[in-house]
C-alpha cells in the first residue's frame, strides 16, 4: 500500500512526539527532586486535599491536531506528562477531527484545548467573548462581577484607567480559572538576506502589509511571497481567516487602519474620527478627492454601503458579527460618516473599523445584497490600497501591482509589486526559500523548521509579537468535581502543575512563549495573574 | 474472400458494440456505488461547514441544496445531471466541476503524457536489453530495478529526487507546474489550453518553454518510473517468448540478420500486450498521478481532489470520482477497440 505524504508527515511527527516525551520524561526524571516542581506539586495537593477530591482525579482531555496542527499531539502529550508527573491526575488523551470536535466541545467535552486568533489587537477582544455572558465557550461561565468589570472596561476612554481596570479584571478571572492560558504565538517571517523592510510589518496589530518591503535597494524589484494560507474569497463580507485578510488589508482602504510598526488605529480613509458627546455617534471626516484605482469616486457613501451590506449581508463565514454595537450608519454629506453605536463611547469601535470587517469596498461594483466574485472583482480593477490585483489565480497565485494613487498610512509601495504564491505543503516552500525562489515566507513552517532556519546560511529568521493564544477551556458543568469549591480545585491544581517554558522550548523550540494571563504580551493591559497566582511560567 | 472480410468486420463491430453496452452497467455501478458511499458520511452541507454554522444555518443550507430531500430524489437527479455532463459545483470555492475537470484535468493529463514518455524511454530499452542479456548481469541487473521501480512508493521515489535536485544539487524546481513569472505570461493567453506545454509554446518564448519544462522532470521521472518498471517486465518476458516462436525461427532459417529478427520480427508482436497493459496502467496512473502530484504540488485533478478530501468538500469529491471513474471505464474500452484491431489472438 502507498501513503500519502501526509501520512508520511504524521508518522514523522509521531516519531519526533515520542521522542520529545520521552527526553521530557527522561529529563524529569533526572531531576525528580526539583524544588520548584515539588513546591507545586504540594500546592496542587493541598488544594485538592481542602476540597475534599479523591485523587487521582480523571481528566478526559480533548484536543485537536486537525485544527490546531499536529504539533499539538507532541503538547498535550506533555501536558499529560506534567499533570500525572504530580500524581494527582490521570489523563486520559482523546481528539477527533475538528468539525465534529466543534460540534461536540460545547456539550460533550469537560476539559479541551481552544486556540484564539485576535479579531483586533485589543485586550477586549481576549476576554468579552471568553468571558461576557453569552460568550463563544458556552462553558457555563456566568459572573455578575465578572461582567460587570468587562462593562466598565469596553467603555472606558482615559487609557491609563483603563490598563488598571484590565489588570484587575484579569486578576479576578485568575482566581476562577474558568480557561487556563497557556501559550503565545509569535509571528515568524523567513526572508532572503537581500530583503529589508519586513520586520517593519510585523507589529502587534498582526497584518502583513507589502508596501515596505524592497530587495537588493531595488524600489522597482518584484517581491516573491510565499505562503500556506488559503484564500477563500476577495469579498470583506464573506471572509473571515487570516489568508483573505491578508490580500484585503494590502487592497482595499479602511477608515482607519494600522501605520506599519505602530498597533493603534490611525485615519486612513478618514482624516478624522471622534465620539459625539453623547458618546452614541463615531462620527468620521474622510479625506476629500480620493478615487478607486478604475477612476469610481471614493467618498463617505462607498463606506455606509460597506457597512449596510456587511450587516444586510450577514455571511455566516463573514466578519458581520463584529458589528454588533452598530446599529446603522449615516452620512450628512459626502465627507462625513456617522456610525450610530447602541452602546455608547465604545473604545473597541476604532478597532473594529481596522480589523476584517474593516475593508471598503466600491459602491459601483460590488453587488448590495449578495457576496461578489473575485473575478468580478479584479476585473472591475476595485482596489484603492497600496496595491491593486493584475493576476488572481485562487489559493496558487496572486500578483499584485503598487497602486499609484494610493498615499495613505501604509505609505507607498517601496517595491514594483508583488507575487504571492500559494503551497500547501510547508515542506516545499522551505525548499523555494532556501533555494532563493521566493524572497518571503509568511505563515506557516514548523517549529523544526524555523529552527533549523535560524542556522542556515542565505536566509534570515524575523520574529514578531503574536496575537495568537492557546489554552485549555473548562466547561463548568460537566468536568469532574462535585461541587462548586471541588471544580474550582482541581483547576487550581492543574494550573499548579503546568509549566508552560517546557511546553514553549521543548515543543514549540521557542515559537510560542508562556501565556502567563489572559491577555498576551504585546497588547496594552497584558498582566501575568495567573503565573502570579499559580506558578507554571 | 470480400465475404470472409466483411464477416469478419461484422463480427468486429458486434464484438466493439458489445463491450459499448457492457460499459453501461459498468458506469452505472460505479456511479451508484460512489453516490451511496458518500451519502453514508452523511450530508455533504454538515460534513463542510458543520462546525461553522448554526443548525438553523445549516438547515437552510441544505435545504437549498436540496440535500434535505428523500435519498433516493436525490439519487434519480444527480444521474440525471451526469448524463447532461452536470457533476455538482464545489461547495469550497464554488466552482463547477466541469471547470475542475477542464483545467485540473488538463495538467493530469499532461503529467500522464511526460511519465508516459519517461516510462517508454526507459521501460522499453531496459527491457529489449534485459531480454537480450538473458539471465546475465544486465538482465539481473535491470529486472531488479524494475522491481524497486514498481515497489517503491510513489511520494517516497518523488521526495527522494526532490532532495537530491531541488535541496542539495539546486538544478530543478520542488514543486508546481510553472514559475510565477510563467503563469502570470500564461494566464493572459487569449487562448489558455491549460495544457502548460502547448500554452508555452503558443507563447513562442523560450524561457517560459524552458521553465514548464523543468517543473515536469521531477514529477514526470516520479510517476514515469513507477509504469517504466511494469514495462520493463513486459517486454523482456514477451520478447523472450517471441524470439523463441516458429515465425522468428523461420526468419532466422531464412538467413535474416539477428539484429533485424527482434527489431522487425520479435519486438513489434512484443509490444502488444504492452497495449493491453496500458489500459490497466491509465488507471494505475491516476492513482500515482494523485500522490506524485500532492507531492509535487501539481495542480492536476488528483491534487485538487486531495484538496476537497481535507476541506471534507464531497460534492467536489463524488464528482470527481465519478469523472475518473467514467474516464478509465473508457480509457479500457479505447484500449479494448485497439487491442481487437492489433492482436490477431482477440477472438470475437
Amino acid at each position: 500500500m502507498r501513503k500519502t505524504p501526509r501520512i508520511a508527515a504524521a508518522l514523522a511527527v509521531s516519531l519526533v512526539a515520542a521522542l520529545a516525551v520521552t527526553a521530557c520524561a527522561n529529563k524529569r526524571d533526572e531531576s525528580g527532586d526539583d524544588t520548584k516542581d515539588k513546591e507545586a506539586q504540594s500546592k496542587a495537593q493541598q488544594v485538592l486535599e481542602d476540597a475534599g477530591v479523591s485523587t487521582p482525579v480523571t481528566l478526559n482531555l480533548q484536543y485537536n491536531p486537525d485544527h490546531y496542527g499536529d504539533i499539538s499531539d507532541q503538547e498535550y502529550a506533555l501536558i499529560k506528562e506534567q499533570l500525572e508527573a504530580t500524581g494527582l491526575f490521570k489523563v486520559n488523551l482523546q481528539s477527533t477531527e475538528w468539525v465534529t470536535y466543534n460540534q461536540q466541545r460545547i456539550s460533550d467535552y469537560p476539559v479541551y484545548q481552544l486556540g484564539w486568533y485576535p479579531d483586533f489587537p485589543d485586550a477586549d477582544n481576549y476576554l468579552t467573548p471568553f468571558f461576557d455572558k453569552e460568550n463563544f465557550l458556552h462553558n457555563g461561565f456566568d459572573d455578575a462581577n465578572i461582567q460587570g468589570l468587562l462593562a466598565e472596561e469596553r467603555v472606558e476612554l482615559d487609557e491609563a484607567t483603563r490598563v488598571a481596570q484590565l489588570e484587575n479584571l484579569q486578576a479576578e478571572l485568575a482566581k476562577q480559572l474558568s480557561t487556563i492560558p497557556l501559550l503565545q504565538g509569535s509571528q515568524v517571517a523567513v526572508t532572503g538576506l537581500d530583503m529589508e523592510g519586513v520586520e517593519t510589518t510585523m507589529d502587534a496589530s498582526f497584518q502583513f502589509r507589502f508596501a515596505t518591503f524592497v530587495k537588493g535597494g531595488d524600489p522597482a524589484a518584484k517581491i516573491k511571497v510565499g505562503t500556506t494560507d488559503e484564500v477563500t474569497g476577495l469579498d470583506p463580507a464573506g471572509t473571515y481567516d487570516n489568508g483573505s485578510f491578508l490580500v484585503q488589508t494590502n487592497v482595499f482602504p479602511m477608515v482607519l487602519s494600522f501605520k506599519q510598526g505602530n498597533p493603534v488605529p490611525t485615519p486612513d480613509l478618514a482624516e478624522s474620527c471622534d465620539f459625539s458627546e453623547d458618546g452614541l455617534k463615531f462620527i468620521c471626516k474622510i479625506k476629500p478627492n480620493l478615487k478607486w484605482a478604475n477612476g469610481n469616486t471614493l467618498d463617505a457613501n462607498d463606506i455606509k454601503f460597506t457597512y449596510d451590506r456587511q450587516k444586510g449581508i450577514n455571511d455566516p463565514n463573514g466578519p458581520s458579527s463584529l458589528l454588533t454595537n452598530l446599529e446603522s450608519v449615516t452620512v450628512p454629506d459626502p465627507l462625513t460618516v456617522e456610525f450610530n453605536l447602541g452602546s455608547p463611547n465604545d473604545v473597541t469601535f476604532a478597532q473594529v473599523l481596522a480589523s476584517p470587517v474593516g475593508p471598503v469596498v466600491d459602491d459601483e461594483v460590488f453587488l448590495a445584497d449578495e457576496l461578489t466574485p473575485a473575478n468580478v472583482i479584479v476585473e472591475a480593477n476595485s482596489f484603492a490600497g497600496p496595491y491593486t490585483i493584475t493576476t488572481f489565480s485562487v489559493n496558487e497565485l496572486i500578483e499584485y501591482a503598487p497602486n499609484p494613487s494610493y498615499d495613505s498610512v501604509q505609505g507607498k509601495a517601496a517595491n514594483g509589486g508583488v507575487l504571492m504564491s500559494y503551497y500547501k505543503e510547508s515542506t516545499n516552500m522551505r525548499l523555494d526559500i532556501e533555494a532563493g525562489e521566493i524572497d518571503v515566507v509568511w505563515r506557516t513552517l514548523p517549529p523544526t523548521d524555523i529552527s533549523q532556519l535560524e542556522q542556515a546560511d542565505g536566509v534570515k529568521v524575523l520574529h514578531g509579537p503574536g496575537g495568537e493564544i492557546r489554552y485549555i477551556v473548562w466547561n463548568l458543568e460537566t468536568m469532574p468535581g462535585d461541587s462548586d469549591a471541588q471544580k474550582l480545585a482541581i483547576r487550581q491544581a492543574v494550573a499548579y502543575s503546568l509549566n508552560r517554558t517546557e511546553l514553549a522550548d521543548q515543543v514549540y523550540q521557542g515559537t510560542y512563549t508562556p501565556l502567563c494571563s489572559y491577555v498576551p504580551d504585546g497588547v496594552p493591559g497584558a498582566t501575568e495573574s495567573v503565573c502570579d497566582l499559580y506558578g507554571g511560567k | 474472400m470480400a465475404k470472409k472480410q466483411r464477416t469478419s468486420r461484422v463480427a468486429l463491430l458486434r464484438y466493439l458494440g458489445l463491450r459499448l453496452v457492457l460499459l453501461i452497467p459498468t458506469v452505472w455501478i460505479l456511479v451508484t456505488v460512489v453516490f451511496f458511499f458518500m451519502r453514508v458520511i452523511g450530508d455533504p452541507i454538515t460534513a463542510a461547514q458543520g462546525g461553522r454554522l448554526s443548525p438553523e444555518q445549516l438547515e437552510e443550507r441544505k435545504e437549498a441544496a436540496g440535500f434535505n430531500r428523500p435519498v433516493w430524489v436525490q439519487y434519480i437527479e444527480y444521474l440525471g445531471n451526469i448524463l447532461r455532463g452536470d457533476f455538482g459545483v464545489s461547495i469550497k470555492d464554488q466552482r463547477p466541476i466541469t471547470n475542475v475537470l477542464v483545467v485540473n484535468g488538463a495538467a493530469t493529463v499532461e503529467l500522464v503524457f511526460w511519465a508516459l514518455l519517461v516510462a517508454f524511454l526507459v521501460g522499453i530499452p531496459l527491457g529489449r536489453l534485459a531480454a537480450r542479456y538473458h539471465d546475465r548481469l544486465p538482465d539481473v541487473s535491470i529486472r531488479t530495478f524494475a522491481v524497486l521501480f514498481y515497489a517503491a512508493p510513489v511520494f517516497f521515489v518523488g521526495l527522494l529526487l526532490k532532495l537530491l535536485f531541488a535541496a542539495k544539487l539546486n538544478w530543478l524546481p520542488s514543486s508546481g507546474r510553472a514559475s510565477s513569472e510563467t503563469e502570470i505570461a500564461l494566464g493572459k493567453l487569449s487562448h489558455r489550453t491549460h495544457f502548460y506545454i502547448v500554452d508555452a509554446l503558443q507563447t513562442g518564448n523560450s524561457e517560459y518553454i524552458i521553465d514548464v519544462l523543468r517543473h515536469a522532470v521531477l514529477p514526470a521521472i516520479t510517476l514515469g518510473l513507477l509504469t517504466a518498471g511494469v514495462f520493463i517486465r513486459l517486454i523482456r518476458i514477451n520478447l523472450l517468448e517471441t524470439v523463441r516462436a516458429d515465425y522468428v525461427t523461420a526468419a532466422r532459417a531464412r538467413g535474416v540478420p539477428e539484429r533485424k529478427v527482434v527489431s522487425k520480427h520479435a519486438f513489434r508482436n512484443a509490444l502488444i500486450p504492452v497495449v493491453t497493459v496500458m489500459g490497466m496502467q491509465i488507471a494505475l496512473m491516476l492513482g500515482g498521478a494523485i500522490l506524485t502530484e500532492t507531492t509535487f504540488e501539481w495542480s492536476g485533478i488528483g491534487y485538487q481532489l486531495s484538496q476537497y478530501l481535507v476541506a471534507r468538500d464531497f460534492v467536489a469529491v463524488q464528482g470527481i470520482v465519478t469523472a475518473i471513474a467514467l474516464i478509465i471505464a473508457l480509457a479500457s474500452f479505447v484500449i479494448d477497440v485497439i487491442n481487437a484491431l492489433v492482436d490477431p489472438r482477440v477472438r470475437y
